[in-house]
């Protein structure tokens, strides 16, 4: 394959990665969600591996099946577990309407080229440009994590903001050592893990997983 | 100025082309969703007798009506046929000298205008509740639409769409970029909503209160709704050739040969009717939307036009 | 409950009611009241607030002949069976009026607006008194189900105006729908009040196919008053001659054989099978998923497929006699529909599966056309649409009629209230409905299926309670030389088109369709 095509393989995929953030933020419903979040992983999967086919390194390639098989399945499937567990179906009007969300998103990828712009103009990568895509993935799960009031909705988007990082760190360096990478995902398992076994409880606890009830813990 | 006479003919060819098909389309789409729905479901064909059958028919109308009822069908169609002269459809020689594709879109906003006064003007309750409902949903659609096709004319540099295509077509997969499928899903959003199929309306429904399009043209019968159902369909067909031939137009004759044009023919009735079969095959996977809910659906088609844009920007 | 539980009742009316009752009685059934009208109000109100009593009828017999005066009758159960009330009040023909009890139990307001109508007598301070049931241009004075009125003699037609209620306001205009519609519905009238899409108030104006069947009844001899029962609605024509066939033998006091009463609980179920398959393909079709909807309606046809071939019609007609069932299932037959059942079961585990595993019908459904529990009490809603709204009734349970008590069943309750919930309630039935048959087909003892018809005593009123598959339908009848004296019917969408009056304001015009798919109501039961 030439280097334009896979050029445009990579910066298709970053800009479906953009895009599947995008679509969460339309959704309402914790299993769409999580669907989402499933095949955005993949994608960031299948991204890594163009890049490892790009730059030939092979604990590229280990990263992206680590990340289909983590990201795209395994977590996917404990979340979904978890959600049929505690009966979380849907998510009550966030708060700010789906519309508005959208567009501030919107806004939130120009600001994320406004600042990726100066790092991108010293960069040489073949993957600079989708710098300015894994700050705005960042900022949208940020703006997810913010707007959204069920603890299950906050555990997805902290997971797209992982997915932000992880596609910034490989289209700067072409990714991390392996030992570092293996770390991060053993980290983000375990993570949920121990999220979803606290939205179990809080669940068990307060009969909601609204947060804003979590106030009375306060009292 | 011969090749302006080769633009006309193939324009005028390329209309009547579309016109005809339109009933073939419709009737394509109702029978795979009959076959999803595990019936028989009616002959592809059958389009062309209800038309055949409402020509002869007579029409009877409201006593409130005006000249506006009457002209309605006929600018409707006339409207979606002019505009169907500056989109390509197997050749991208057309009379683009006549207009870019911002008149396009404003022609086929006129058609809305047009439909909307026609069911004003009958006074019925059906009429008044569709054309604001219609208008609702055109409120968001044409911008996106707008900035959908902006997008390909930001790739390709130019604004005329057959040159749109021609240079699309001709230069291979160089201009290919990221921005074409956001641009392109978000042009898909709009074709649903502008041609009232699930699920921002229910073309097969008998439920006057539910109904968008089917509540415009509730009063409208024999001849006249012939007219209006054919420029509805030929609008489906329209934005089919502009979703084929502005974001994917790879197939269509650049050349005027026999051996291009044909498999220009070719290549445009396989991507009409592919476009037919997902537009059935969304309509048989889901629900149709809650009214005030179809607003969060076109606001993420309009977001994915306007990361279009700027994603040819930043990437 | 027994005999000393209702006379406790007695004993706990307030002091002020008591000069009022002329008579009174309780067996192990029920509890017989006969009260001046005056004191109407207060025993209705009473009953109503103290014991919780639900109202199951309202309604006049004209004995002027026999006792001089129109009798007013007021049927009230007690929650969870623990007996009926029946308020008795004369009302002398001279004066031609009653109090009115609406303001005391609300359920009330259209059973007195048909009494008025029909008998030309007038509910004193009933708040809403418009015309009710017949047309719009019926004459002034003639009431059809007075004795003395000639259903032979053809009606002048009078033109009228029906003043329908009017919200004004600016920005506030009124759509018309109906009475005749689109597609093949029953006619019926309605006039919503919106604001741009949402609705403000809707008001519903039936009466279109309004037929005399209760006047019709009082002609036909007990035999054949089971085939006017089938036709009282169609698609639960079954349930309607059950109740009717359960009047007349409980007036005749006599007993059916067990076969026949487990026949006609697999009968019963077979008809809330195939319309609950009906009921929720509707309302799936109404949010436009069509290939979802079609997987029901080709089970339902599968289901009145199997109707036919085990009773010789699809919509169960003619099964019902005085004293059993017509029609028996054999060994082979009720293989059949077990291996039947079988498969029914797993392909509507599919359908369900498929139509709530998809985020749009979901998105559709929920919060749509909510009718709270304080409403429904209020109005006292029957059937699924009360357990969707948290009522936990089900006559079926409550008073167990044919072989109910020997089979054991669930009673599916939501608390939403909205178009979802009655969704779920309906799909659960049908995984009872399925339990029930089988367990009946299993328990079935051999014997004979109809026993002949005993003489049925004069001046003597029964009624019967039966849940249909929209909900708790009564006939009452008080019987005559051959054939009843008078016969009230009350089809359980009698209860239940008020609350949709409820439910519907507040939600946008492009909803109703589904609200009112999702209640599924009779035009032709109620109108009768």
């Amino acid at each position: 394959m030439n280097e334009q095509a896979l050029t445009g393989v990579i910066n298709g995929l970053a800009a479906f990665i953009l895009l599947t953030a995008f679509v969460m933020v339309s959704h309402n419903r914790m299993n769409q969600l999580v669907r989402t979040f499933a095949i955005q992983s993949i994608a960031l999967g299948a991204f890594a591996f163009a890049v490892a086919y790009y730059t030939g390194s092979d604990h590229i390639y280990v990263i992206a099946v680590l990340t289909i098989v983590l990201k795209g399945i395994v977590i996917p499937q404990f979340l979904k577990y978890t959600i049929d567990k505690i009966h979380v179906r849907k998510e009550v009007e966030p708060l700010v309407g789906i519309p508005l969300s959208l567009l501030l998103c919107a806004g939130l990828v120009m600001v994320a080229y406004y600042v990726a712009e100066p790092i991108i103009a010293g960069a040489d990568a073949v993957t600079r440009n989708t710098l300015a895509i894994s700050v705005a993935v960042v900022l949208i799960g940020f703006f997810l994590m913010i707007t959204r009031r069920k603890a299950m909705s906050e555990i997805i988007a902290l997971l797209v903001i992982e997915n932000g990082i992880f596609l910034g760190a490989i289209s700067i360096t072409y990714g991390m050592p392996l030992i570092v990478e293996i770390g991060i995902f053993f980290d983000v398992l375990v993570a949920v893990l121990i999220m979803g076994l606290f939205a179990f409880r809080i669940n068990q606890t307060f009969e909601t997983l609204d947060t804003t009830f979590m106030r009375r813990l306060k009292d | 100025m011969s090749d302006l006479f080769l633009d006309l003919t193939f324009s005028l060819l390329q209309t009547l082309f579309m016109l005809a098909l339109a009933p073939l389309i419709i009737g394509i789409i109702r029978k795979v969703k009959a076959k999803f729905q595990r019936r028989r479901g009616p002959s592809i064909i059958q389009p062309y007798y209800d038309l055949a059958k409402l020509f002869h028919k007579g029409s009877s109308q409201s006593s409130t009506v005006s000249w506006v009822f009457h002209i309605a069908p006929y600018v409707c169609l006339g409207a979606v046929l002019v505009a169907s002269l500056m989109v390509p459809f197997f050749i991208t020689n057309t009379l683009g000298v006549i207009g870019d594709l911002i008149v396009v879109v404003y022609l086929l906003a006129m058609v809305r205008f047009f439909m909307t006064l026609a069911a004003l003007d009958t006074g019925s309750a059906f009429g008044g509740m569709g054309s604001s409902r219609e208008m609702m949903i055109s409120a968001i659609v044409e911008p996106t639409m707008l900035l959908a096709i902006f997008t390909m004319a930001l790739i390709t540099g130019t604004t005329i769409l057959s040159d749109i295509s021609f240079n699309l077509a001709s230069t291979g997969l160089d201009l290919v970029h990221p921005s074409l499928f956001l641009a392109a899903a978000a042009f898909f959003v709009c074709l649903m909503a502008e041609n009232a199929r699930v699920p921002f309306d229910n073309p097969a429904t008998h439920l006057e209160l539910t109904m968008v399009h089917e509540a415009m043209v509730l009063e409208y019968s024999g001849k006249s709704l012939a007219i209006m159902e054919l420029a509805s369909w030929t609008k489906l067909v329209l934005f089919a050739a502009l979703m084929a031939n502005v974001f994917f137009p790879w197939g269509i004759a650049t050349e005027v040969t026999a051996q291009a044009i044909i498999m220009g023919i070719v290549a445009i009735l396989g991507k009409v009717v592919l476009i037919a079969l997902v537009i059935a095959v969304i309509e048989s996977s889901m629900a149709k939307m809650r009214l005030f809910r179809l607003p969060n659906l076109l606001t993420v088609a309009f977001t994915l036009a306007l990361l279009g844009v700027l994603s040819y920007y930043i990437l | 409950m027994s005999v000393e539980d209702l006379k406790e009742i007695m004993e706990g009316l307030p002091p002020a009611i008591l000069p009022a009752i002329a008579h009174w009685e309780a067996d192990a059934e029920q509890l017989t009241i006969q009260v001046e009208k005056g004191a109407l109000p207060m025993l209705a109100g009473h009953l109503h607030r103290k014991h919780h009593a639900r109202l199951i009828s309202e309604h006049v017999a004209d004995e002027r002949r026999e006792e001089g005066c129109f009798i007013l009758y007021l049927v009230l159960i007690l929650p969870r069976d623990k007996g009926v009330v029946t308020c008795l009040a004369e009302i002398e023909p001279l004066y031609g009026s009653f109090p009115s009890i609406t303001s005391e139990i609300f359920a009330a307001n259209w059973f007195e607006r048909e009494v008025q109508d029909l008998f030309g007598l007038t509910a004193e301070g009933h708040p809403d008194p418009r015309p009710l049931m017949l047309y719009d241009d019926w004459p002034a004075d003639r009431y059809p189900l007075r004795k003395d009125f000639d259903a032979t003699v053809p009606i002048p037609r009078v033109p009228s105006h029906y003043a329908f209620k009017r919200v004004e306001g600016e920005g506030i205009f009124e759509i018309p729908v109906g009475p005749v519609h689109a597609g093949v519905i029953e006619p019926g009238h309605f006039r919503f009040s919106v604001a741009g899409e949402p609705i403000i108030n809707l008001e519903i104006r039936l009466g279109y196919v309004h037929r005399g069947v209760e006047k019709l009844s009082e002609a036909l001899p007990y035999a054949q008053g089971t085939f006017l029962a089938e036709r009282i609605s169609g698609d639960n024509g079954y349930s309607h001659s059950l109740a009717y066939c359960q009047a007349v033998e409980a007036a005749a006091a006599l007993q059916v054989p067990e076969r026949a009463l487990f026949l006609r609980t697999v009968y019963s179920e077979m008809e809330r099978l195939y319309n609950h398959m009906g009921d929720v393909a509707g309302i799936v079709l109404d949010t436009a998923f069509t290939p979802g909807a079609q997987m029901a309606y080709l089970l339902r046809e599968r289901l009145m497929g199997l109707n036919e071939s085990v009773s010789g019609s699809r919509f169960l007609r003619s099964l019902n006699c005085l004293g059993g069932v017509r029609r028996d299932i054999d060994h082979v037959a009720s293989l059949r529909i077990n291996a039947f059942l079988v498969k029914a079961k797993l392909d509507f585990n599919d359908f369900k599966m498929k139509v709530l595993g998809m985020p749009s019908f979901l998105d559709r459904t929920e919060t749509t056309g909510v009718l709270s529990l304080e409403a429904a009490r209020q109005l006292m809603v029957v059937g699924p649409v009360a357990r969707a709204s948290g009522i936990d009734i089900d006559v079926r349970r409550d008073r167990p009629y044919a072989a109910y008590k020997d089979v054991s069943f669930n009673v599916p309750l939501h608390r939403e209230g909205d178009v979802q919930a009655r969704f779920l309630v309906k799909c659960e039935e049908v995984y009872e409905s399925i339990s029930i048959i089988e367990q009946a087909l299993d328990q079935i003892p051999a014997g004979p299926i109809s026993v002949h018809m005993s003489a049925v005593p004069e001046m003597l009123a029964r009624f019967s309670l039966v849940e249909s598959h929209r909900g708790e339908l009564m006939h009452w009848i008080l019987t005559g030389a051959g054939c009843p004296h008078r016969h009230k019917v009350r089809d359980a969408s009698f209860m239940n088109w008020p609350a949709l009056e409820v439910a519907v304001p507040g939600n946008i015009v492009p909803d109703f369709p589904l609200v009112n798919k999702s209640f599924n109501l009779s035009y032709a039961g109620n109108d009768l």
